[in-house]
């Protein structure tokens, strides 16, 4: 592994029936980098993300954190080993509050056995989870809606419930898949201001974007993909001249 | 006020009322109403709060109950120590077959879940110099604790209500720690579960494990009770029972559940010109509550009390 790579995706390669959805993709991703990957609908960014997530199993590749194979690691281990994600599709589980919802992204930090919960020891533990919790809240400027359910909350509100529980955990990689999805405008640069926030922490970041303004007003790297391929990778105003890019974006 | 409070509290009227009833058909009728209870609660753990149906509790009741009984009678040992070791059995065997089959989803562990239940059933039915076969088992000793023996309806009544209570300490215990958020993740967002950090299969079966224990309690103590077990207690319309019981109450309402439970044991025998026709009653109820109040009573509750 390359010095100063946190991430490194290599030879990729992922198909559904006869579809190539991931063909051969490389890249990486620096420490303390804002790294984006863009491209138009069906270009296979999630279906990359997922594989890195360890949701789908590549076909052939590599995918190395720090040194070690992701794919010889469970999805559940992700979070251990300082990777955390967001979705697309906003994964909130209705039947907690906004609070429960970011512990969640504690789950595999916690060691307690079923005893301590059963005899009620486990009451401190709690009392650490949430005060983390609190504190994300805080620095994400969500702390109004702690004891909200995710039905009683904004849309842009419920984005940044979803980084908060990929924050709780201190990663040291963030997967952010479509953060501005649906965003209307003050809730994008909200958005803006909360990514750099987080990636002034030290936190390296990968995100998934379509919207090229976006993308360009908050990344340091640009990785383009169209059709499962990688067509073009580097600084945002290098991208956007592009001829595939455009090509890719605006058609022939 | 708190699920858990009101809970407590209802379990504590049931106690009481032991001490105004005198008639020991009601109390004998309570008493099992209550071992349903037990056996809901546990169901409610898997089906309610991580979403995993079970269409063969009814056969770890059985277990419980055979196994608690066996020992008992076979090997003379202590009853309550039976009990102990059958429902810590029927937890391991749960642990055993939950393994592969909840891997399977929806219809698929629906249909495995089934098949426990009916392969315990048969056995039940076929071994007889084991368990009697369909003529039953008799011959348990009374349950005693020292010199005390629960010889009487009211004295099971109260002891009854009593594990109630443990049991429900337990669910509320589970449900509001980290356990309980992760089971509640896996009910809604499986996929997103698996990467909040939360190994999803393992929940699934330690739930699926927990739950045959709280059944296979009921069970034994059930046999200890009443003195007799066939087959036909727990066979797959008593497994479909337990699931609208925990339905009709409330996926993921401890509360729900208590009440609905204590009322759907009971009907049948206040409803008796309705015998035969029992298992449409239960359908019709089931129907009812999926159209009028899909999350159960307990969701109906919550869904007023946000309206006023």
């Amino acid at each position: 592994m390359e010095k100063g790579n946190i991430l490194e995706i290599k030879n990729v390669i992922k198909s559904f029936g006869g579809i190539k959805a991931v063909d051969n993709v490389s890249f990486s991703i620096r420490r303390r980098q804002i790294k984006a990957l863009v491209g138009p609908n069906g270009a296979g960014k999630t279906t990359l993300f997922n594989i890195v997530t360890g949701l789908y199993k590549a076909d052939s590749g590599e995918v190395v954190f720090k040194g070690k194979d992701l794919f010889s690691y469970k999805p559940y281990e992700l979070v251990k080993l300082g990777i955390s994600r967001t979705f697309q599709n906003i994964q909130l589980i209705d039947a907690l509050t906004v609070k429960e919802n970011i512990a969640l992204g504690l789950h595999s930090k916690i060691k307690s056995n079923p005893i301590s919960v059963i005899l009620g020891f486990n009451k401190e533990r709690e009392r650490e989870i949430f005060e983390r919790v609190e504190k994300v809240c805080r620095f994400l400027k969500i702390e109004d809606y702690l004891y909200k359910f995710p039905n009683q909350i904004p849309f842009g509100i419920k984005r940044l419930v979803e980084i908060a529980r990929a924050l709780v955990s201190e990663p040291e990689l963030l997967l952010l898949d479509e953060p501005a999805a649906g965003l209307n405008e003050d809730e994008t640069e909200l958005l803006l201001k909360s990514i750099f926030r987080i990636w002034e922490r030290g936190i390296s970041i990968l995100l998934i974007e379509h919207d090229m303004e976006f993308v360009t007003n908050c990344s340091h790297s640009i990785v383009v993909m169209d059709s499962g391929k990688k067509i073009a990778e580097g600084l945002p105003s290098e991208v956007m001249n592009d001829y595939r890019v455009i090509k890719a974006y605006m058609g022939e | 006020m708190k699920e858990s409070t009101a809970t407590y509290i209802l379990i504590a009227l049931f106690f009481l009322s032991g001490f105004i009833i005198k008639n020991p058909f009601i109390l004998n009728m309570v008493s099992i109403a209550a071992l349903a209870v037990i056996v809901a609660m546990g169901l409610n753990l898997l089906l309610g709060y991580a979403g995993q149906v079970s269409l063969g509790h009814a056969g770890f009741v059985g277990l419980g109950a055979y196994g608690a009984s066996i020992l008992a009678i076979k090997l003379n040992i202590n009853p309550w120590l039976s009990i102990l070791i059958a429902s810590l059995l029927t937890s391991v065997f749960a642990l055993i077959i939950g393994y592969p089959t909840l891997k399977l989803k929806g219809h698929y562990l629906a249909m495995a879940t089934l098949a426990i239940g009916e392969i315990i059933y048969i056995f039940a039915n076929n071994l007889v110099d084991l368990t009697g076969g369909h003529q039953g088992l008799t011959g348990m000793p009374m349950l005693s604790i020292g010199n005390f023996v629960f010889d009487s309806e009211k004295k099971f009544f109260f002891f009854v209500w009593v594990i109630v209570f443990l049991f429900a300490f337990l669910s509320f215990r589970i449900v509001n720690s980290h356990f309980g958020r992760a089971l509640k993740a896996i009910h809604e967002k499986e996929l997103a579960a698996l990467s909040f950090g939360v190994n999803v299969h393992l929940y699934k079966v330690v739930i699926f494990s927990l739950s045959a224990f709280y059944a296979a309690i009921a069970g034994g103590l059930y046999a200890f009770y009443i003195g007799f077990i066939s087959p036909s207690s727990f066979d797959l319309l008593k497994s479909i029972n337990y699931i609208v019981m925990v339905f009709v109450g409330g996926i993921d309402s401890i509360f729900g559940s208590l009440i609905v439970t204590v009322v759907f044991a009971s009907l049948p025998n206040i409803l008796t010109f309705l015998q035969d026709y029992w298992p449409v009653v239960n359908g019709l109820l089931l129907v009812v509550a999926a159209m009028f109040m899909p999350k159960g009573l307990g969701g109906f509750v919550r869904w007023k009390k946000a309206i006023f």
